[in-house]
């Protein structure tokens, strides 16, 4: 249409009728498809905003702040601006202004309408109040989504007639010029050539040098490759080779109330006087550097603790001989480690759990949920955090070792609903899960758990309410499950006494279980309840057909075979040491560190001494080869009779 | 290379492409046992409602039936009979921009542009790698293409490829790419290929179709980025002619190949060049090229062609260096190896919180230990194939850089028929092909058919 053309030709086009409607096509189409795109764009932005989910979402401190003073400055500025009282019209802004106060106060209606179903489930009025709003949204983004389809519809013709009235002003305005003159073909070649081998080196460089950053910034690949390079990765044992522990359990303090966390020690001679104050019977004292509750875990000549502040987290080994603080461990730079403090209560502390070994490595939990496994000499085997623990007056549940396996109890949340309970237990030496149990209908507790033995099978014991429940500490596998604490704040862990396994709570009774049943057991096994005033804090303790247990200042025994409180003795401290079996005698510590030691008796309260620590006491004392270890408030105690 | 040499060449392409996909489509190994998976609406709990409440029943489309699967094919084989027809016998613009429409009507919108030749890269790629079993009907939309291309040229993208059309309409001003620059963008059409195999065959990412700027253009839909990148390449696209088939479409690498041994390929002029140089300027595709003679130094062209020749195993040996350095970035496309990255992340640093693929790795109870087996065999894969992919790129700078150096001799103006994608916009601007309509109308007397 155009070689033939002469130039005068391609001025009387422009002024062809076609030509000029073709302008004002693409005129009229391009506003089009910029109203429609600016639709589109503002129909998309609001549709994001109907989402019930995100309005109901939890709200930060700060956004309920600035939710509360919307809303009270769109209450006075709605009365302001009334027209029925002003009597006069709203102007776009002020309309805007009380129609985004309206959102702001939904918004917090919504929020307050999550928090009272959370509180009340069954509450009709406020569930219709939900779905009416929800209906009301899932309309308006269905019409929302109708405006899209329209719109793309709309754009896409739009478009079409845009760029036809573009190609036809290109075809009217096409001016065929007559070849120019040109530089011979080959001389262009060769210059194309030249040019053009330069062009593929500069390409040829471009991908090289993206694919040299790429090998040079590539993702970490190591355990702890990923830590930013402020983050000093923990000191790992470079071989951490699983040492064959020297000495046997049973004969040391590797945890909690002893071997197996029943609170009966192995070793029976024991010094039964001493004297804080005067030195008396007192092998060592040593400072502690960091608080904690945790009780003194004993391995041939090592005592470990564990301590705790805020920002601080320790590991102590202390010479058994001396009392010589041979290494401290800071437990930092753990994987996972949150920033957040936990909520605790001051008296659980940061460092409540007592530690647990197995002759090869000790092992420290703490109230943010750091796990740490050190070797003897204080090197860090491994560590991890389980997560920040949701629990209400602070993680406390002690570990446990079963073999070369170490156990932890980490029971979280409000109710048993929330599913954050769970039950780990993880290799000695690498800090591998070995299994896991979240099959754990139950809340957030403070009890450690325990193993005995029945019918020479273990059984690892966990309460925490409602449930007391037991495991195959080798496999994991749930053996048997009895639905009897009563009370929500499970402490205290069980005593296993006469083939039965007592449990109890603050507020209920002392119940006695029969280990013998699988799957729920609560009809059938559930033989034995006694009492009502439980400990909060410290366990019982079982031996000769009687159960005691320290409940605030109060001792009580129970009679296995009368299925009743026998006796009980008030004294003027409260407990919350856990009272230990030592051969024939009871030794309990109280709170201001008197010790009770005293001879079973069903007859009544029979005192064979009552020394002083002479500082205060809140951890179970660890009782191992003629010495007793006691943590005080500030230091850690040798107790030993004089070699004769 | 005579007359028969080439045709017994084509011959053996043609063979070769129809055996790879017969191999593709049935020897593969079958494809790995699926564990049941739970149905979407049963993977979250079950949220506690009222007795009365009726639960509505989870509506599964049916897969496309076969028959329009087959059909598809069926009208892929026509229109690319149609397009050979338009292009090369009856030389009609307007038949291949009518044609074209259709095509991006049909394959473009109707379709939503899947399963398209390009894309069916991918599939063939994990097909061959052992990923699955490639449905025939993917491997026909893939091999009919290239068939045609071996025959006919790249009368594929002509008329036929949606893609093609989109921006083949959009050109309003075209602009004039220069030559060099052209073929150094040209390299990444390659590059892209070899990514997007690399990156299918370990069934990492189907990146051809993640990144299809057109895509959202055919289903009217698409997210915020995809949108952008759709109106960025249009907005290119009225200006530069075909910017996608010509510097990134890595099946334009394969029809390029095809075309370049074609027995036959869309021409300028219908019988003979008279050089008038009307035709000069007509390609907005650069497709066009003008006489040449070589007139350079034999001596020296020789020289740095021997060079380029002894250099090219370096760079491709080069090439795969980087490939291997490479891998492990690229092996962060793989959604496992993402997941099992993200786990040691989780479990390394000292954050709060859970991405959603650590929850999601976290839900499914397995050990963390099978997750890092399963990357590290990953990374192996990608560690052998990245190399591979780098040696690619290598060999594509090499043999580009070969290329340029060798001479050609030129006596007409010709379509490059790897460049030349048989749109038939330079039909009208050659005189020859005025005296062959006018002819045609008898508006000519046969004797003048000789001028």
């Amino acid at each position: 249409m155009s070689k033939q053309d002469a130039p005068g030709q391609h001025v009387r086009r422009l002024g062809h009728t076609a030509y000029q409607a073709a302008v004002r096509l693409a005129v009229v189409a391009g506003v089009f498809c910029l109203i429609v795109v600016a639709v589109l764009v503002g129909n998309a932005l609001r549709a994001q905003s109907l989402n019930i989910y995100d309005q109901t979402r939890p709200l930060d401190r700060e956004e309920r702040d600035l939710l509360e003073y919307a809303s009270r400055l769109a209450d006075q500025q709605a009365r302001y601006l009334d027209p029925a009282q002003t009597g006069r019209r709203l102007t776009a802004e002020e309309q805007e202004f009380l129609r985004r106060a309206q959102e702001l106060a939904r918004a917090r209606r919504l929020a307050m309408l999550k928090m009272t179903l959370q509180m009340d489930e069954a509450d009709e009025a406020v569930l219709e109040e939900v779905r009416a709003y929800d209906a009301e949204l899932r309309a308006r983004y269905q019409t929302s989504l109708r405006l899209t389809e329209t719109g793309r519809w709309l754009l896409m013709v739009g478009g079409a007639a845009f760029l036809v009235s573009l190609l036809t002003i290109g075809a009217y305005r096409a001016v065929q010029m007559p070849p120019t003159e040109r530089p011979p073909g080959s001389e262009v070649q060769q210059q194309t050539a030249r040019f053009a081998r330069w062009s593929v080196a500069g390409a040829a460089v471009a991908v090289i040098s993206v694919a040299f950053l790429a090998g040079l910034f590539r993702p970490p690949t190591g355990l702890y490759a990923a830590l930013g390079p402020d983050d000093q990765p923990p000191e790992i044992a470079e071989e951490p080779t699983p040492q064959p522990p020297v000495g046997d359990p049973a004969e040391n303090w590797p945890g909690f109330r002893g071997p197996s966390g029943l609170g009966v020690a192995y070793w029976t001679d024991m010094p039964r006087s001493w004297d804080g104050e005067s030195g008396e019977n007192i092998r060592w004292k040593t400072a502690i550097p960091l608080p904690g509750n945790n009780s003194p875990v004993v391995w041939e000549d090592r005592v470990f603790l564990s301590g705790a502040t805020e920002t601080e987290r320790e590991i102590y080994c202390f010479d058994a001989d001396t009392g010589e603080l041979l290494w401290r461990r800071r437990v930092e730079n753990v994987p996972r480690s949150p920033t957040e403090l936990p909520e605790i209560m001051d008296m659980t502390g940061y460092a409540a759990p007592t530690m647990a070994t197995d002759g090869a490595r000790a092992y420290a939990i703490f109230a943010n949920g750091d796990l740490a496994a050190v070797d003897f000499e204080g090197n860090v085997v491994w560590q991890r955090n389980l997560g920040l623990p949701d629990n209400r007056y602070g993680h406390a549940s002690s570990l446990i070792t079963h073999g070369q396996k170490l156990i932890v109890q980490y029971d979280q949340g409000n109710v048993p609903e929330d599913g954050l309970a769970r039950i780990i237990a993880f290799d000695g030496a690498t800090g591998d899960i070995v299994w896991e149990q979240t099959d754990r209908p139950v809340r957030d507790s403070w009890s450690s758990p325990s193993i005995i033995e029945v019918d020479e099978t273990p059984q690892l014991i966990t309460t925490a309410a409602p449930w007391v429940i037991a495991y195959d500490p080798t496999s994991g596998a749930e053996l048997w499950r009895a639905n009897c604490l009563r009370n929500v704040d499970a402490a205290p862990s069980p005593t296993y006494v006469g083939g039965l396994l007592f449990v109890c709570n603050e507020g209920m009774p002392l119940i006695g279980i029969r280990p013998t049943g699988t799957g729920d057991v609560t009809e059938s096994h559930v033989v034995w309840e006694a009492g009502e005033h439980m400990p909060d804090t410290a366990s019982p303790i079982g031996t000769d057909g009687m159960v005691f247990t320290v409940s605030g200042v109060w001792l009580n025994c129970y009679g296995i075979e009368e299925e009743d409180m026998l006796w009980e003795h008030g004294f003027d401290q409260l407990f919350y040491a856990s009272p230990i079996r030592v051969g024939d005698h009871i030794y309990v510590i109280d709170s201001r560190g008197t010790a009770r030691i005293f001879r079973p008796s069903k007859e009544g309260y029979q005192e064979t001494a009552s020394p002083e620590l002479g500082e205060g006491v809140s951890a179970s004392p660890a009782f191992v080869r003629g010495r007793i270890y006691v943590r005080g408030e500030k230091h850690l105690y040798c107790i030993e009779k004089p070699t004769e | 290379m005579t007359g028969h040499g080439k045709t017994a060449l084509k011959i053996v392409l043609v063979l070769a492409a129809i055996g790879a996909g017969i191999w593709v489509g049935s020897t593969v190994s079958p494809p790995p046992e699926v564990e049941e998976v739970e149905a979407p609406e049963r993977r979250v709990p079950r949220p506690e409602l009222p007795e009365d409440y009726r639960e509505p029943v989870t509506e599964h489309p049916p897969p496309r039936s076969m028959t329009l699967e087959y059909l598809d094919v069926g009208l892929l084989l026509a229109a690319l009979a149609a397009a050979s027809l338009l292009a090369l016998k009856w030389r009609s613009r307007a038949g291949i921009f009518v044609l074209m429409v259709g095509c991006l009507v049909y394959f473009g919108f109707v379709r939503k542009g899947c399963v398209c030749p390009i894309g069916a890269i991918q599939h063939a790629s994990e097909g061959l790698a052992g990923g699955f079993v490639v449905p025939i009907t993917v491997l026909a939309f893939l091999l009919l293409p290239l068939v045609f291309a071996l025959f006919v040229g790249r009368v594929f993208c002509s008329s036929v490829c949606p893609l093609g059309a989109v921006q083949e309409l959009a050109l309003v001003r075209p602009l004039k790419v220069p030559r060099w620059l052209e073929e150094g963008l040209g390299l990444f059409a390659y590059i892209y290929l070899g990514l997007a195999v690399l990156l299918a065959s370990t069934g990492a990412l189907y990146i051809i179709c993640q990144y299809d700027p057109f895509v959202s253009i055919f289903r009217l839909s698409g997210n915020f980025q995809i949108l952008v990148l759709g109106g960025l390449v249009l907005l290119v696209s009225m200006f530069v002619g075909r910017p996608y088939c010509r510097f990134l479409c890595p099946l334009s690498v394969l029809l390029r190949g095809g075309s370049k041994v074609a027995v036959t390929s869309a021409s300028i002029t219908p019988d003979e060049c008279v050089q008038c140089r009307l035709c000069e300027d007509a390609c907005p595709y650069n497709a066009i090229r003008a006489p040449a003679e070589p007139t350079h130094d034999r001596r020296t062209g020789k020289v740095s062609l021997g060079l380029l020749l002894l250099a090219l195993p370096a760079i491709v040996a080069l090439g795969a260096w980087l490939g291997g350095l490479s891998s492990e970035s690229l092996a962060g496309t793989h959604h496992t190896v993402r997941q099992a990255r993200a786990v040691r992340a989780e479990e390394s640093l000292a954050t709060a919180g859970m991405s959603d693929e650590v929850e999601a790795f976290r839900l499914t109870r397995r050990p963390v230990r099978e997750l890092y087996d399963r990357e590290a065999e990953l990374l192996g894969q990608f560690r052998r194939r990245a190399v591979l992919f780098g040696g690619w790129v290598g060999l594509v700078i090499g043999m580009k850089l070969v290329l340029l150096s060798m001479r050609r001799t030129r006596t007409d103006y010709e379509a490059e028929p790897g460049q030349c994608v048989a749109c038939g916009r330079c039909f009208r601007h050659c005189p020859r092909e005025h005296l062959r309509l006018a002819r045609r109308r008898g508006d000519v007397e046969p004797e003048e058919q000789t001028e």
